[in-house]
């Protein structure tokens, strides 16, 4: 029995070494992938000084981009134009990737009782975190590696050193997150609620830091996010050492801070633990409609929020972020979303991009947590039940598109409040349109993951997941570099029109709307005639 | 109509595996039928077959007489289940989950749903979170119970329950047996079955290799006997039907299957001390059966 201990032990600390090495790994090569492929884009996109000249001055100054990608610093430069490219997809990625990899290791081994196994031996929980937080230098190290390999492999426009360079600042947002993961671990007592609550700070990071760049003195915000400081330290005149300060000393501390906490609590418990016993709450029981709609409440209304809180910043602000948009910027802009009109309506029909984003986000996640609550036998428990199949489903979907489009109405009606209070001049009805002619390509994207629900559910989550960053990412490259046409319209968020900058096009609106409406017939179709899949 | 549950020819494959081969299956109106077989023999899936979670891959399975696969709603109005392996929403209380289960059966009988409460011991006002194993299989067998359903289809249902919770199972079962319920019963616990069960079927592989009432599968595993001799025991071990005979100074034991007779005969030619036959347990049978495999 004594012998066996130290054994096991060993084996879960290389179990957690080869988990870190492999997830820091494929961060470095995705990030590695991105920086390497911006740097030769940039090189054949724009060969000449002139045309790079030109570039820079169409963005360095231009509000708009600068809030949604980050600032731009010598774009006449390959390495300039890589940052600006690759910095914020990169730093959002690394950062996500962070806390989804500590709350994983420490949270989520804890939620499937491994961890428990673990301590049987004679290390402590505070001693296991440790160990698992010493680990993640492993991670951070492996994706530094991989991701300046894979870098150099794919570009020679750029010199080692500034890949290196650039890799390290990219990936900074992985180790704070990483700790951002591990401390949020410590005060939720599961995975999922530890990941939502680390990805809240991420949120409101980008936020803070989109706001201290909209142009309204308000630069000093900055200093309070961590993707503020990976602003600070792409600016090449700005000094260094402040930011990397900050980074250091918010990493140590969020490590010290899940020590302490990892010390007092309980193996299992976290230090919000919800009592564990209550009288009975029967809202939204009756029936099983009601019951998915209590299911999906919570996490529509906190999506809800984070939407509308956003575009309300963005109708803040496109006022000032619009007034500095040249003519010659709208093409770029606005190539892939064929938008003219104001600079402020540009900003606005860019923020309404984010949102149909979102909210096909959203509209994802319902689909994986509906695959998950099938995985888990959760259905059964409802379909045992004089329940209808295809009519529970119809349900369960019919809420989910319901909860898209008024999010998007709420978030027209968040970024016309904010545009009002700026006295931009934007109209009410615009934008609410705006926002629910935002809600119908998500519609269309849940019609088509929903269907594959139907057909195939072990496939939703990649599926899901896969077509939405497809989409997503294609969409957002046309707005910096150019992408076929065909291609192009393979994404859903392609088809969306650029209101309020544009008139909103019904018939393409329409199409994708009545695809959603179809793709969820179809869904309940099918998943009434197959089995109930778990595992 | 006094099949309740009816299978015809079910046959359940999954890629390769064939989980349920040619099944033909009938359990009458008001009886508690036992359903053994070692585990992956394919019990789970003939439940998931019964509650419409699975379609057959050919064959037929009636419940009340209607397809248990196209009229799965309606159906499942006169029934309440069990199954295994399934996940409570860990958010909700135990008296919560219960409330719900309620309203998604319609009617049920409140009254007894306090006293199961009660005799399982369960508190309803903790979160399944909170619950121990034990105790989230109690939430689901209250939530069957309670529904007084004509039929009941339960899937291992005392996977992790304690002895006095057992019992409490076994007097509920009882219970509703008297009142006139059909139960469907899958189990490993051969006491279970033995102290609950009128008729048994057994699955091995996916096949039917047994159906019958349970005195009847008694027969199938040979008679113990244990004989003491004054003197020399005499060599009975080629006597027709006889078994495992083994010789322990002046005590013999083994099995006999089929008619006793040639044994009596033969024993009463020498001197015997004492004799004691005991009929097979159910245990028995099953390891009997299920000891050829290897
Ligand atoms: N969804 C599935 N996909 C593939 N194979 C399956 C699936 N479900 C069951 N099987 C296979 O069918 C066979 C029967 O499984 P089943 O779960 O019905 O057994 P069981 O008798 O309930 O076993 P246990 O006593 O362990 O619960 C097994 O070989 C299993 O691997
Ligand atoms: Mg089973």
């Amino acid at each position: 029995m004594k012998k066996a201990l130290p054994h096991r032990r060993v084996s879960g600390t290389s179990l957690i070494a080869r988990s870190c090495l492999r997830s820091g790994a494929l961060l470095g090569a995705i990030v590695g992938g991105l920086v390497g492929t911006s740097a030769r884009a940039y090189a054949s996109l724009y060969p000449t000084t002139s045309a790079r000249r030109s570039l820079a001055l169409a963005y360095e100054h231009n509000t708009a981009m600068v809030m949604l990608f980050g600032p731009a610093h010598h774009l006449d430069t390959v390495a300039g134009f890589t940052m600006f490219k690759a910095q914020m997809t990169c730093a959002i990625l690394a950062a996500i990737w962070g806390l989804l990899t500590s709350t994983r290791l420490l949270r989520g081994s804890e939620d499937a009782g491994r961890t428990a196994l673990l301590l049987t031996g004679s290390t402590s929980l505070k001693r296991w975190t440790g160990t698992t937080m010493a680990m993640f230098t492993v991670a951070a190290l492996a994706a530094w590696v991989t991701a300046s390999a894979v870098a150099t492999v794919f570009s020679h426009e750029l010199s080692l050193q500034r890949i290196m360079e650039a890799t390290t600042i990219l990936l900074a947002p992985f180790v704070v997150f990483l700790g951002s993961g591990a401390v949020a671990s410590q005060l939720v007592a599961s995975r999922r609620g530890a990941a939502s609550a680390a990805a809240c700070t991420l949120a409101l990071s980008y936020l803070l830091r989109a706001v201290a760049d909209a142009g309204l003195g308000l630069h000093w915000l900055l200093w309070f996010t961590p993707l503020g400081w990976v602003e600070q330290l792409e600016q090449p005149d700005s000094g260094w050492g402040a930011p990397w300060i900050a980074i250091a000393a918010a990493s140590v501390f969020l490590g010290t801070i899940t020590l302490l906490l990892s010390g007092s609590r309980d193996v299992g418990a976290g230090r919000f633990t919800r009592r564990t016993t209550r009288s009975p709450r029967r809202l939204l029981m009756r029936s099983p409609l009601a019951f998915s709609l209590r299911s999906l409440g919570a996490s529509a209304m906190l999506w809800g929020v984070i939407v509308s809180l956003a575009s309300f910043l963005y109708g803040l602000v496109a006022k000032s972020a619009g007034a500095t948009l040249r003519a010659g910027s709208l093409a770029h802009i606005t190539g892939g979303l064929d938008a003219s009109g104001s600079g402020t309506a540009v900003v606005l029909s860019l923020t309404s991009l984010m949102v149909a984003i979102t909210l096909s986000a959203f509209g994802v996640s319902q689909l994986a947590a509906l695959r998950s609550d099938e995985a888990m036998a959760r259905v059964d428990l409802v379909l045992m039940f004089p329940v209808g199949r295809s009519r529970w489903l119809l349900g369960r979907l019919a809420l989910i598109a319901v909860a898209i489009i008024g999010g998007g109405a709420l978030a027209g009606l968040a970024m016309w409040a904010g545009a009002a209070l700026e006295h931009s001049g934007v109209s009410v009805g615009a934008l609410v349109a705006a926002g629910c002619d935002d809600a119908t390509p998500a519609l269309a994207l849940v019609g088509l993951v929903a269907t594959i629900y139907g057909v195939s559910p072990r496939h939703t989550v990649a599926l899901g997941w896969g077509l939405l960053i497809w989409s997503a990412g294609l969409v957002l490259v046309t707005v910096v570099g150019s992408v076929s046409t065909t291609l192009l319209a393979t994404s859903v968020f392609h088809h969306l029109s650029a209101a309020p900058a544009a008139r909103v096009n019904m018939a393409s609106a329409g199409t994708m709307a009545a695809l959603g409406g179809l793709g969820i017939l179809l869904s309940a179709v099918t998943f009434s005639r197959r089995d109930l899949i778990h595992h | 109509m006094d099949a309740v549950i009816e299978t015809t020819n079910l046959t359940k494959r999954y890629g390769r595996t064939t989980a349920l081969k040619d099944c033909s299956l009938s359990v009458r109106r008001g009886e508690v039928m036992g359903f053994l077989g070692p585990n992956g023999a394919g019990k789970s899936t003939m439940i998931n077959v019964l509650l419409g979670f699975a379609r057959p891959t050919s064959g037929v399975a009636t419940i009340f007489g209607e397809n248990s696969t196209r009229r799965a709603a309606r159906v499942h109005r006169r029934l309440a289940a069990v199954p295994s392996d399934v996940t409570l929403w860990p958010n909700l209380t135990g008296g919560e989950t219960l409330d719900l289960f309620a309203n998604l059966h319609g009617a049920v009988d409140s009254a007894y749903r306090d006293l199961l409460t009660h005799r399982f011991e369960l508190d309803p006002t903790m979160k399944v979170r909170a619950y121990s194993k034990g105790n989230r299989q109690k939430v689901l067998l209250i939530g069957a119970l309670m529904t007084r359903a004509d039929l009941l289809i339960l899937d291992e249902p005392t996977t992790g329950l304690d002895p006095l919770m057992e019992q409490a199972f076994r007097s509920s079962i009882a219970e509703a047996a008297n009142r006139g319920q059909t139960v469907f019963l899958s189990s490993h616990i051969m006491s279970e079955v033995e102290a609950l069960c009128d008729r048994v079927a057994i699955l091995r592989s996916g096949e039917l290799i047994e159906v019958g009432a349970l005195h009847e599968l008694h027969h199938l595993g040979g008679r113990h006997l244990d004989v003491r001799f004054n003197g020399i025991v005499p060599d009975l071990s080629r006597l027709p039907g006889v078994a495992n005979f083994t010789v322990q100074a002046n005590r013999a034991r083994f099995e006999v299957r089929g008619a006793l007779h040639p044994i009596l005969d033969a024993l009463a030619a020498s001197d015997v001390i004492t004799l004691d036959v005991r009929e097979p347990s159910l245990e028995e049978v099953f390891l009997e059966h299920y000891g050829e495999r290897s």
